[in-house]
């Protein structure tokens, strides 16, 4: 891998030509996919409350497009993002130049992989959610697709860590820039998540499904997908924490609060994303309570960091508002950019904290252990997760790919009346939505069901009056959403397509400087949180994966969701 | 560490693990004061293939629930106020969820693993029960419920009686009386008949019953049939005795009682 030396602390404002291709690949790919993504989002809310009674609608399936939708906003967006962000992060911060080879290869193996994955969810061949629970059987392709789209990422992370290493023998005694502290966080965080879910997909998933074993342990796959599944949410998180310590203090006129808080934060992620799956588990047979207890415990741990970060960023902001001339215990809110056409990432950065503080609340509500039964897979689950993952994390992740694809590409940033609409109404669409979710989840709504056929159709015998209002409250909100998405569409395609106006592009990022700037040597090197997290998925996962092993729970043959026959292989025939 | 953290910081701090900890003694108190606790392992019964209801005693009622694309065994249970019931969950196919609205009873369905929660039920009336895990075309039909009422039988089982039933009125245009229909369409859904079958002509696991009867089948065995109503009977009572060609024999047998057989049979006849 190859790196060049710039002057120090000299961040490198232009990407290599190949590099600067592949990022600019790796932002329009998944937000041209994401048209697909946000139209079945729309869909969803029509068919729960009834305004579509039907399996499918334009030829797309319920739960086929609640696959799609699934897999394109909450895994394909999220991973393509983080590598083109990361890419662009280390680059710039370290003043480094990457390896072409190894953005190209993992590109292409991104790329490859999500193609297949989609053409077997397009063809109906994959039609097992997000969550692909065995032993709802997809298409091998599905299996392969996701596979090579995790390993991919994995070449991009790989290609960061030389130059790192290197920036680090250069700068001896200085500290590592914070964004480049969030981005390796995010992909260690990554990495140890994506192995159990490699393992599933590659060991026991796609054997079955080629049939070339005759069954699979539903309760360990299961058991593995949560493994992966909650640190999953670290690394859509991490990548909008980095964006909200390192650049949100400037964008709002002032310094980070406490530097230290920064990078105490991302190392606890480190420790403590993985140990802590079994609380979406909470309902599950075959787990003993002990482990589920221990897993809830650390699980409350783990929101320490987000309440420390809640507070840094609200000081943070405070800090921005006074040295823009606020004054008073609470008129200094008045001061901060909320529509500025400057700084206008800082709208979304600021919306998507707004909506925190409840997918926030919630979480803690859903880690809750025995009161997790009260709403575990209603509709209060995707009203959560829209207030996290379609929060924060989205609202972070477009508003940055507008500016990177602007400055990558040199063309100007157009129509900002609509640009700033948009993370505003895509705020009130969600508090909307996810309130009628809410409502409905504590009423018992069943999240994931096509409502529409039965329970919310006053034909059907099974008709539940009681999901009315909030599953037509959700609709009103999701409509919102869509409107707040085809403003966002509206403005990136016409940037998209608009004459460049800068010959040399450069890459530019806000970057905060800390108040109080703490020297705290351990927090200088992974090495002791990589340790950490190893002893804690340990301690955590080992005894319970015995467990279950020993457990002898009787295989699962293949089925396809269209019929309750078991799907005959060459291994179960 | 600590040194480094400015006063303001530690207060945060501080706030953050006070509100912690205080909902953790929520759950403490909860675990040991009110006994509530979550699904763990079972053990002492082994995944099954069979639903079963058996009373235990004069107040408890053990009912093992068996979850499958897209039904629940048994689909309904009735019960006195009162009743203890000690409730086990498998799935015969892929995951479900079982969630007993207004209760504490959420459980996920996982074959190869037996779940397991108690309920008491204390006021009269209907418990609904919903399927919450994607389990397939038919997710959205796969419900169940348990009613309780001081009249209930002591067996806990249906068939309840059709004369009891209540059921919501539907504005179809039918020349069958609106009870009829609304208890066919009440069968359909909690035998889980719409699981397979379609009323729109399109083909899920078994025929569409649409426009059912007076249909000419080819049968698997090649002998070509007219759908009569005694057709209709015998393919109720003995689903699998004959099977129209490209379909497969996995209806299960059903407890029907007579006036139930009646009033499907009316409700296919009718299907247009």
């Amino acid at each position: 891998m190859s790196s060049q030396t710039l002057p120090l602390n000299q961040p490198l404002r232009q990407l290599s030509d190949t590099l600067r291709r592949v990022v600019l690949t790796e932002l329009l790919f998944p937000i041209t996919l994401l048209i697909l993504g946000i139209y079945h989002g729309l869909l969803q809310v029509l068919y729960r409350a009834g305004f579509i009674r039907a399996s499918s609608f334009l030829g797309l399936e319920y739960y086929q497009g609640l696959t799609l939708h699934g897999t394109i906003n909450a895994v394909v967006l999220t991973t393509f993002f983080a590598v083109a962000f990361g890419n662009v992060v280390v680059s710039y911060f370290l003043g480094k130049k990457l390896s072409d080879v190894a953005a190209r290869f993992s590109l292409t193996l991104m790329l490859g992989g999500t193609l297949a994955a989609a053409w077997a969810m397009l063809a109906g061949k994959a039609t097992v959610l997000y969550t692909f629970y065995p032993p709802l059987k997809a298409h091998p392709a599905f299996y392969l697709g996701v596979a090579s789209l995790i390993v991919g990422s994995w070449i991009a992370f790989f290609s960061w860590i030389p130059a790192y290493r290197s920036w680090r023998t250069e700068n001896p005694g200085k500290k590592t820039p914070l964004a480049v502290v969030g981005i390796f966080s995010t992909f260690i965080v990554w990495f140890i998540a994506t192995l159990p879910a490699a393992y599933e997909v590659l060991v026991l998933l796609l054997p079955w499904s080629l049939g070339w074993t005759p069954t699979v342990n539903v309760v360990l796959a299961r058991t593995l997908f949560w493994f992966f599944g909650h640190p999953l949410v670290y690394f859509w998180l991490l990548p909008a924490y980095t964006m909200y310590y390192a650049m949100l203090p400037k964008l709002a006129g002032g310094r980070l609060y406490s530097d230290f808080a920064g990078r105490f934060a991302f190392m606890m992620f480190v420790v403590l994303s993985a140990p802590i799956g079994f609380h979406h588990q909470y309902s599950d047979p075959g787990i003993r309570t002990a482990w589920k207890a221990l897993h809830g415990v650390l699980t409350f741990g783990v929101a320490i960091p987000s309440m420390l970060t809640a507070f840094t960023l609200a000081a943070s902001m405070e800090n921005g508002a006074r040295e823009r001339g606020g004054k008073g215990l609470f008129a200094w809110w008045g001061k901060l950019p909320y529509f500025s056409a400057n700084d206008w990432l800082f709208s979304y950065l600021f919306c998507g904290l707004i909506l925190f503080i409840f997918g926030g609340i919630t979480g803690i509500v859903n880690a809750s252990y025995q009161m997790n039964l009260v709403v575990h897979n209603t509709s209060w689950m995707p009203a959560h997760f829209h207030m996290t993952v379609a929060g924060p994390v989205f609202l972070a992740l477009i508003g940055m790919t507008l500016m990177l694809v602007s400055q990558l590409t040199g063309k100007p940033l157009g129509s900002p009346g609509l640009r700033l609409s948009v993370p505003y109404l895509w705020m009130i669409g969600i508090l909307i939505m996810s309130s009628g979710l809410f409502l409905g989840g504590v009423r018992g709504e069943p999240r994931r069901t096509n409502l529409g056929l039965t329970y919310t159709n006053h034909e059907s015998p099974l008709f539940r009056h009681e999901w009315i209002s909030s599953t037509t409250m959700a609709a009103v909100g999701g409509t919102v959403m869509t409107i707040a998405m085809l403003f966002y569409f509206i403005v990136f395609f016409r940037m998209i397509f608009s004459k460049r106006t800068v010959e040399k592009p450069e890459l530019y990022f806000p970057t905060s400087e800390p108040i109080h700037d703490e020297k705290v040597p351990v927090l200088e090197n992974f090495r002791p949180f990589l340790v950490g997290a190893v002893v804690m998925v340990i301690l955590a996962y080992v005894p319970p994966l015995v467990d279950i092993a020993r457990g002898k729970v009787p295989g699962s043959v293949p089925f396809q969701p269209d019929s309750p026959i078991p799907v005959q292989t060459s291994a179960n025939r | 560490m600590l040194k480094y953290v400015g006063i303001e910081e530690k207060r945060v701090l501080l706030s953050a693990i006070g509100v912690l900890t205080f909902s953790a003694g929520v759950l403490a108190y909860l675990y040991w004061g009110r006994g509530l606790d979550l699904p763990g392992c079972v053990t002492d019964v082994a995944p099954y293939q069979e639903a079963s209801v058996k009373r235990l005693g004069e107040n408890q009622v053990e009912v093992r629930y068996l979850a499958k694309m897209w039904a629940y065994e048994p689909s309904e249970i009735q019960v006195k106020p009162g009743t203890e019931l000690l409730i086990y969950l498998h799935s015969a196919d892929v995951n479900h969820g079982f969630h007993i609205d207004g209760t504490n009873v959420n459980l996920m369905a996982v074959p190869g693993a037996v779940n397991f929660a108690k309920l008491k039920v204390t006021r009269e009336g209907d418990y609904p029960i919903v399927c919450h895990e994607f389990c397939g075309a038919g997710h959205q039909n796969m419900a169940a419920v348990i009613r309780v009422r001081e009249s209930a039988g002591p067996d806990a089982i249906i068939p309840v009686p059709l004369a009891q039933r209540t059921s919501p009125a539907t504005g179809e245009k039918s020349k069958l009386s609106p009870v009829v229909m609304a208890n066919a369409q009440k069968l359909l859904a909690t035998k889980g008949c719409i699981g397979c079958h379609s009323a729109d002509g399109k083909v899920l696991v078994g025929p569409s019953f649409q426009k059912i009867y007076g249909r000419a089948e080819k049968l698997t065995d090649g002998t070509e049939i007219s759908v009569t109503e005694e057709y209709l009977r015998e393919s109720i009572l003995e689903p699998n005795k004959k099977i129209v060609s490209g379909f497969q024999p996995l209806m299960p047998k059903l407890p029907l009682a007579e006036d139930e057989v009646e009033t499907l049979i009316s409700y296919l006849k009718e299907q247009k």
